[in-house]
C-alpha cells in the first residue's frame, strides 16, 4: 500500500510539476490537482509502466477521478 | 489611403546566440555557428555537423509543466514569440485581441518527437504511445501555444513551405494587416530538425555538406567549393503592426514591410526551375507589391544555402529579376554564419534584413575564398559593410518550387 501510495504520488507530482505533498489520498486528479484529459491519460500510462500492468478494462480505467481510486485500482491490479 | 505595416517586435533563437542582441553581434563579426554535432551520437552518420543551438534554456521562457509537453520546434517558436512581444512593447489594453493573429512556419514541425514516439511504438507497443504525440508532432502548434499565452485571438494557421515557410508566413501576414483583416500579426519561423532522422535524410539526399573535418568553412555560399547547406536549427519572430496602430501607441519602429512575392516553380521536387525563373517571378512580384522598380533596391539577403544548384540559380534569378542592376546589388547569405535554419530561416533573414536598413550595416558572406563564374554578383565577402541602404528584399526558396520574396524598407517616417 505505502509502496503503491508512493509511486503514484511520485508520477502525479512529476507529471504535473506539483509537490508530492499535495498529492494526498482525497485529491481529485482533475479538479483539486488540475489536471487536463491528455495529463490525465499521461498519468495512467506512466503508472501502467512503472506497474507493468494494462489498463485495458478502459471503462474502470477511466472512472478514477482521485488518488485513492488509483491506489485502489492498481493494488487490485497488481494482486 | 492604403495601410501601412511595420516591424515593432523581433525575437530570434540561433545558433550565435539565444537573443537578437547577441546574434546581431556574432554577424557583425562574421562569426560561425556551424560545429560537429553534439545533440546525438553521430559517429555512424556520412554528415556529422550542424549548426546547433547552444545553451537553451526552456524554463527561461516557459515553465516546466508546458515545457515537457512541447517538441522543441514548439518551445524555440514560442521562446522568440515571447522575445518579440517584449520588444514590441505591446500590452493588454493596446490592442483589440480579435484583430490580432499568429502565423508561424515550420519545414518539418516535430521531427524530434516523432523519432522518439515511433521509437516508443517498436519498443514497447501502441499503449505506450504518448497522449502529447499529435499535439507535439504537428506543425501549426507554435501558433497554438503563442495565441494561448498572448491572448490572440485573430487568425492562427502555420505555413508548410519547407525552407520558404517562415517567409510566407510574414508575407501572409503582411497582407492580413494590409487588406484591414488585422492590426498585428506575430509571423515567422521555427525548426529544430537536429536529429537522427532529418540529419540521415538530407546527408541520403546529399543536400547538407560532409565537411566534417573542418565544420567552420562547411557553409560558404556562393564559393566555387560549396558542396552543401549545413543544417541549423533555431526561430525567428517578428511583430507586424499596421503603421497607424504602431504610433498611436508610440511604438519603436524596426523597418517597414513593403511588399510580398510568392511563386511556384511547377518543375521539379527539389531542383530549382533551369534559370531560376520561379525565384524571379517572386522578386519581380515583391517590387511590384512594394511599387519599387529594380533600381530602388540596394540590398538582397539570398537564400543562399551553399548548395550547387541552389546558388547558381538564385543568381541567375537575381540577373533575371534585376537585369543590369544586379551587378550594383549587395547579395550576402547570412546562412554562411547561421546555417540553414529550414522553415526558421526566412524568419531570422528578415530580422537581420530590418536591422541591416535600421543600422546601416550590409552582413557579409563568411567562408567566401574561390568566385564561381556562375556566381558572379557582389556577394559581400567575408567582412561585414557599412552601407546605407533604403530598400532590400529577402528570399526564401523551399524544396517543392517555393519561391518567396519579402521586400523591406528602412523605415524614415
Amino acid at each position: 500500500m505505502a509502496d503503491v501510495l508512493g509511486k503514484v504520488k511520485q508520477v502525479i507530482a512529476e507529471k504535473l510539476q506539483i509537490d508530492a505533498e499535495q498529492v494526498t489520498m482525497e485529491a481529485a486528479i482533475v479538479e483539486d490537482l488540475g489536471a487536463d484529459s491528455l495529463e490525465q491519460a499521461d498519468i495512467l500510462f506512466s503508472l501502467e509502466d512503472e506497474f507493468g500492468i494494462t489498463a485495458d478494462d478502459s471503462d474502470e480505467a477511466e472512472g478514477l477521478k482521485t488518488v485513492a481510486d488509483i491506489v485502489a485500482y492498481l493494488e487490485k491490479k497488481v494482486g | 489611403m492604403s495601410r501601412r505595416v511595420v516591424v515593432t517586435g523581433m525575437g530570434a533563437l540561433t545558433p550565435l546566440g539565444l537573443d537578437r542582441v547577441t546574434t546581431w553581434e556574432a554577424l557583425l563579426e562574421g562569426k560561425n555557428g556551424v560545429g560537429a554535432i553534439t545533440r546525438f551520437d553521430a559517429s555512424a552518420f556520412s554528415v556529422r555537423i550542424a549548426a546547433e543551438l547552444k545553451g537553451f534554456d526552456v524554463e527561461s521562457f516557459i515553465e516546466k509543466r508546458e515545457a515537457r509537453k512541447m517538441d522543441p520546434s514548439t518551445q524555440y517558436g514560442v521562446a522568440a514569440s515571447l522575445m518579440a512581444w517584449k520588444d514590441s512593447g505591446l500590452d493588454e489594453g493596446d490592442f483589440d485581441s480579435n484583430r490580432a493573429g499568429v502565423v508561424i512556419g515550420s519545414g518539418v514541425g516535430g521531427i524530434q518527437t516523432l523519432e522518439v514516439q515511433h521509437s516508443v511504438l517498436m519498443e514497447k507497443g501502441p499503449r505506450r504511445v504518448s497522449p502529447f504525440f499529435i499535439p507535439m508532432l504537428i506543425a501549426d502548434m507554435s501558433s497554438g501555444m503563442v495565441s494561448i499565452m498572448l491572448g490572440l485571438k485573430g487568425a492562427n494557421f502555420a505555413t508548410v513551405s519547407a525552407c520558404a515557410s517562415g517567409a510566407h508566413a510574414i508575407g501572409v501576414s503582411f497582407k492580413a494587416i494590409r487588406c484591414g483583416d488585422a492590426d498585428i500579426m506575430v509571423a515567422g519561423g521555427a525548426e529544430a530538425a537536429v536529429c537522427p532522422l532529418s540529419v540521415a535524410g538530407f546527408a541520403a539526399m546529399r543536400a547538407i555538406s560532409p565537411r566534417n573535418d573542418h565544420p567552420e568553412l562547411a557553409s560558404r555560399p556562393f564559393d566555387a567549393g560549396r558542396d552543401g547547406f549545413v543544417l541549423g536549427e533555431g526561430a525567428g519572430i517578428i511583430v507586424l503592426e499596421e503603421l497607424e496602430h504602431a504610433k498611436r501607441r508610440g511604438a519603436v519602429i524596426h523597418a517597414e514591410i513593403t511588399g510580398y512575392g510568392a511563386t511556384g516553380d511547377a518543375y521539379h521536387m527539389t531542383a530549382p526551375a533551369p534559370g531560376g525563373e520561379g525565384a524571379a517571378r517572386a522578386m519581380a512580384l515583391a517590387l511590384d507589391d512594394a511599387e519599387m522598380v529594380p533600381e530602388d533596391v540596394q540590398y538582397i539577403n539570398a537564400h543562399g544555402t551553399s548548395t550547387p544548384l541552389n546558388d547558381k540559380f538564385e543568381t541567375a534569378a537575381i540577373k533575371a529579376a534585376f537585369g543590369e542592376h544586379a551587378q550594383a546589388l549587395a547579395v550576402s547569405s547570412t546562412k554562411s554564419m547561421t546555417g540553414h535554419l529550414l522553415g526558421a530561416a526566412g524568419g531570422v533573414e528578415a530580422i537581420f534584413t530590418a536591422l541591416s536598413l535600421a543600422n546601416s550595416v550590409i552582413l557579409p558572406t563568411i567562408n567566401y575564398e574561390t568566385p564561381d563564374p556562375d556566381c558572379d554578383l557582389d556577394y559581400v565577402p567575408n567582412q561585414a559593410r557599412d552601407a546605407k541602404i533604403l530598400n532590400a528584399l529577402t528570399n526564401s526558396l523551399g524544396f517543392g518550387g517555393h519561391n518567396c520574396s519579402i521586400a523591406i524598407r528602412r523605415f524614415e517616417g
